[in-house]
């Protein structure tokens, strides 16, 4: 009687095992993928944007993001500029909320300070990830028609990535006396800010002498001394893009050049940019063949650490603010956009974030300042210089010189 | 008592003990676990392989099919050589691990070898603090331009390096001491119920100590051997911080600095490629649980708690204590001091600075400052304390009943299951947590974006340990108390409450301790899973790193360390006291 019962037991087991895999596998292929039309390639935004209107159903703070409700209606968002302030308030004090996703590092608390200051009746709340996983997560919430994301602040690049369909329109008040290169061509998203990237170099370690040009790193007494990044992929483009003409990026001379920097130097191989910008100000190497600039300055600034950026033309990379076409809180998120593309949004961001500022109200801000003062010049890349085709040759060649 | 009928009959009765309601239940939630959580995200792994997919297109679609990614993998000859140097680095690292954590647990559990319960508070630090984190630290003690000990020792005259952090031997001892609490708990669970019959015999059969300890003691923790052998194995391979801080500077590169390279170094990530050197990962896994299975399929011959008794006998170590003490000191300040002075130090300055007067005059506290009143602390440290009890509880129950089910009830088709308890092991952490937002996107549920979803990702992910703990143990309990049990009416329930469970006690004490500083310190997968609601310390620590607050970093892993001191000084001297 045992051995019948374990029997049964046995294939009743295996068939709720059997069924439980297939039914994973169901869950699993019952996705599709967005559009993949990506904002590089489309010329034309298909989003709706939002209105002042706008009637959500805000959810409590601990309420699972999976059963978001969506916002109900929309309508134009309002255009005159005297009601437009008291209209975004009155709708954002329903929403209550707004929710930023954001790479841009871990001193939200500081710059969105005045922020909160000025708006008290709104949860302010911050996700924090690297770019990729901002991405990914955004990506794979649009799939199912959730939505949590009221605000995006990321890398270029990534946005790039994200369908256009899945950006909402905003006007921009705050930018009119921004830069061209800072707008989009279809107004998905704001360049905000940029990264300088470069080399950095111990100024302790480098002598009387420190480097002033490309050329000058190629320093034979710097043999076994430099270090590269993994992450470095775009050097080879940047270098390409600045030494070239406008739609001509120099390849050969670039190529050549990263190939005789590490026959010369044969740097080391590094993961990451601060632990070797905190190793080569500790002097543990003279020269970070390619570093974030953003993480030299912040270095430079903060902890006074013996480093310098080359004093040369230098590529810096636009990260963006974007407004998500079915932010949970469009109101909020259009205050929220307004804050931080203000004079003293920007600002405060640009020197609590050691980037450099798109908006001219933040020309003095101390990142701006020592860039300026450093004769450091800026060669701003954009969308289309940082094409897929450019990043995987650059990347290829990269890889290549590391032995990856 | 061998197969033979009766044995047959005692299973049956001990499955009609358990069947119904409460067995059921077991079953359905490890086929749920296993096939939902775990096939899924193999599935997706497998499949995205074969793919050529990028930022936001991975799922189990056939769109874009291709052998690309295998062939850019295993086609160019600095592959093998990655492999063999893969190979290097995992059997070296195995082997500190098993000397370092293998000798220690000997000492603290089998013999009256002094400062034993500091030694088992001890090997809990290079657990706790952060592989990049130890990482740095060798590189600042040995680096042969900026290291504390090559400076001291230049400054003595030397004109070369006493040692170089950038290579082979260093990746080898620092991974090796990182792997060691593993090594040192699980070996140190199986010594702990040794039965002292077994060894008293071979002693009075004339066996000399060595021999009773190599004859009889070692060859009755095959399996515990075997799956500590297997873990660390597959650990080493898939280590990221040594290969990436020291491997990469000292020109070595293994599978999984490739790994992570296409999977978060490069824009836009290569997920197919990153998939596809992975895979090497899930065969060499596969087939060192083959190995496992086939040590662990005469399960029964290594039983040795039986209804007569099994507390284990103290060895008293004579004269040798000195030898013990010597050892235990070494590492005390080799493996654990040395680093942890280097943490303290950082922890104290505002950045990292050599040694000197100057550098003194910067010290402070206001790193521990910064981190105590920094934005979100007290939100991140509630659901890390959440997620910490919750995953070592949930983790240890899970894998205890998986255990059970394959070496007690030896079901059909259960080995399937330990190897699949075994998989999230090798599945990188953004498959896994790629697979987890998938699932949970898919459906109405209110677990997204809460502490919920980090506790169910993370008892998947750590199965492997908890398995491989319980599996130890329960081979060596013999079934004779269980059918006892059976025979006088108990049901499955009691069984598991009144016998099973304080049996394997100290196991479940000793995993669940080792899966809660992991489910504490661990942040790929909570990096994307993460939300503002469910925030948890190791995603605080990542982005401190990433921020260049290494100084903040030390501080919090000085006082993780502290407070894990205490709780593990308490469960130890609990545990120990238990031997008395």
């Amino acid at each position: 009687m045992s051995i019948k019962n374990g029997a049964r037991l046995r294939v009743l087991v295996s068939l709720g095992l059997l069924g439980v895999l297939v039914g994973s596998l169901v869950v699993g292929c019952g996705k599709s993928s967005p559009s993949t039309t990506s904002p590089q390639s489309t010329s034309k935004a298909t989003s709706s944007a939002p209105a002042s209107s706008t009637t959500t159903t805000t959810k409590p703070a601990t309420t699972s993001a999976a059963t978001t409700a969506k916002p109900t209606t929309t309508s134009a968002p309002p255009t005159s500029s005297a009601n437009r302030q008291q209209q975004l308030e009155a709708a954002a004090q329903k929403e209550g909320k707004i929710t930023f996703w954001t790479s841009f590092g871990t001193l939200a608390d500081t710059y969105l300070a005045p922020f909160k200051k000025k708006y008290p009746w709104l949860q302010v709340e911050v996700w924090q990830a690297t770019n990729e996983p901002i991405g990914q997560k955004f990506m794979a919430e649009a799939q199912v028609g959730t939505h949590t994301a009221d605000v995006l602040g990321l890398s270029e690049e990534v946005a790039l990535a994200i369908p256009a369909s899945l950006y909402g329109k905003y006007e921009w008040p705050n930018t009119t006396d921004w830069p061209a290169t800072s707008k989009q061509k279809d107004g998905l998203y704001l360049r905000s800010h940029m990264n300088p990237m470069g080399p950095t170099f111990n100024t302790n370690l480098a002598g009387a002498n420190p480097p002033k040009k490309w050329d000058d790193l190629k320093n034979p007494a710097w043999k076994g001394k430099a270090v590269a990044a993994t992450d470095s992929e775009e050097a080879p483009l940047m270098t390409a893009l600045i030494w070239g003409q406008p739609g001509q990026p120099a390849w050969d001379k670039s190529f050549a050049y990263w190939q005789e920097l590490f026959t010369t130097l044969q740097p080391k191989t590094t993961t990451g940019y601060t632990p070797p910008t905190k190793l080569l100000g500790a002097g543990e190497y003279y020269l970070f063949v390619y570093d974030s600039g953003a993480v030299a300055l912040r270095e430079m600034m903060t902890s006074k650490l013996p480093i310098a950026l080359l004093p040369d033309v230098i590529p810096a990379k636009p990260s963006v603010l974007a407004l998500p076409k079915d932010t949970p809180h469009p109101n909020a998120a259009r205050l929220f956009l307004d804050y931080m593309t203000s004079p003293e949004g920007a600002t405060l961001f640009s020197n609590t974030m050691y980037s450099i500022s798109m908006s001219p109200s933040a020309a003095n801000s101390e990142p701006n300042k020592v860039i300026s003062e450093k004769g450091i010049k800026l060669f701003v890349v954009t969308a289309d210089q940082m094409s897929k085709e450019n990043m995987k040759k650059s990347g290829d060649f990269w890889r290549k010189l590391l032995g990856l | 008592m061998g197969n033979t009928r009766a044995d047959h009959w005692i299973s049956g009765k001990l499955r009609v003990a358990s069947k119904g309601k409460n067995q059921f239940s077991i079953l359905f939630i490890s086929g749920i676990l296993l096939g939902v959580f775990v096939i899924f995200p193999l599935a997706l792994l497998i499949l995205n392989s074969f793919r050529e997919v990028g930022l936001g297109e991975l799922g189990l679609s056939f769109r874009n099919l291709t052998l690309g990614n295998y062939i850019t993998a295993y086609s160019e000859s600095r592959t093998w050589k990655m492999l063999w140097d893969t190979f290097i680095f995992a059997a070296g690292t195995m082997v500190v691990a098993f000397v370092v954590g293998g000798v220690m647990a000997f000492l603290v559990e089998r013999t009256d070898a002094p400062w034993r319960r500091v030694s088992y508070g001890m090997m809990f630090i290079p657990l706790i603090i952060p592989g990049m984190l130890l990482s740095i630290s060798w590189i600042f003690l040995l680096s042969p331009n900026i290291g504390i000990i090559n400076k001291l020792w230049m400054s003595m005259g030397f004109t070369d390096p006493i040692l170089s952090a950038y290579s082979m031997p260093m990746m080898w001892w620092v991974q090796g001491i990182i792997e060691s609490p593993l090594t040192f708990l699980l070996l140190g669970s199986a010594l702990r119920r040794m039965d002292p019959a077994l060894e008293e015999a071979a002693t009075t059969a004339g066996a000399t100590r060595f021999k009773s300890l190599t004859r009889v003691t070692l060859k009755l923790m095959a399996p515990t051997l075997a799956g500590v052998a297997l873990l660390q194995f597959v650990r080493a391979l898939e280590a990221m911080d040594t290969p990436l801080i020291i491997g990469l500077n000292a020109g070595i590169k293994v599978f999984s600095t490739n790994i992570l390279l296409a999977l978060n170094n490069q824009f836009p990530p290569d997920y197919g490629l990153g998939f596809a050197y992975s895979m090497t990962l899930i065969v060499l896994t596969a087939v060192g649980l083959f190995v496992y299975s086939s040590i662990m399929r005469q399960s029964d011959k290594y039983a040795v708690i039986t209804g007569k008794g099994y507390r284990p006998q103290i060895i008293h170590l004579g004269r040798w204590k000195v030898l013990a003490a010597c050892f235990q000191a070494l590492f005390a300040i080799v493996a654990v001091a040395l680093p942890l002075a280097v943490l303290v130090w950082m922890s104290l300055l505002p950045n990292f600075a050599i040694p000197s007067r100057e550098a003194l005059a910067d010290i402070s506290l206001q790193n521990y400052a910064s981190v105590v009143f920094r934005p979100d602390m007290a939100l991140a440290l509630k659901n890390t304390v959440i997620v910490g009890i919750c995953v070592a509880f949930g983790v240890m129950v899970v894998s205890l009943l998986l255990s059970w089910v394959v070496f007690h009830m030896k079901i059909r088709g259960g080995k399937i299951l330990d190897g699949l308890a075994f998989m999230p092991y090798a599945i990188p952490s953004i498959a896994m947590a790629v697979a987890f937002l998938a699932l949970f996107l898919s459906f109405k549920n209110p677990i997204y974006n809460t502490v919920w979803i980090l506790v169910i990702a993370y008892i998947v992910r750590f199965l492997p340990y908890g398995t491989r703990f319980t599996n130890a143990g329960l081979v060596q309990i013999k079934k004779e108390m269980e059918e006892a049990a059976v025979t006088s009416g108990a049901k499955f329930r009691k069984i598991f409450v009144h016998i099973i469970g304080p049996l394997m006690k100290p196991i479940l004490i000793g995993g669940g301790l080792y899966v809660l500083v992991l489910s504490i310190k661990t942040f790929p997968m909570a990096v994307i899973l993460s939300s503002p609601q469910n925030i948890i310390l190791s995603v605080k620590v990542w982005w401190m790193w990433s921020d260049g607050k290494f100084g903040e970093v030390s501080a919090l892993a000085v006082m993780i360390i502290l407070a894990l001191s205490i709780i593990t000084f308490l469960g130890g001297t609990d545990k120990l006291s238990q031997q008395k």
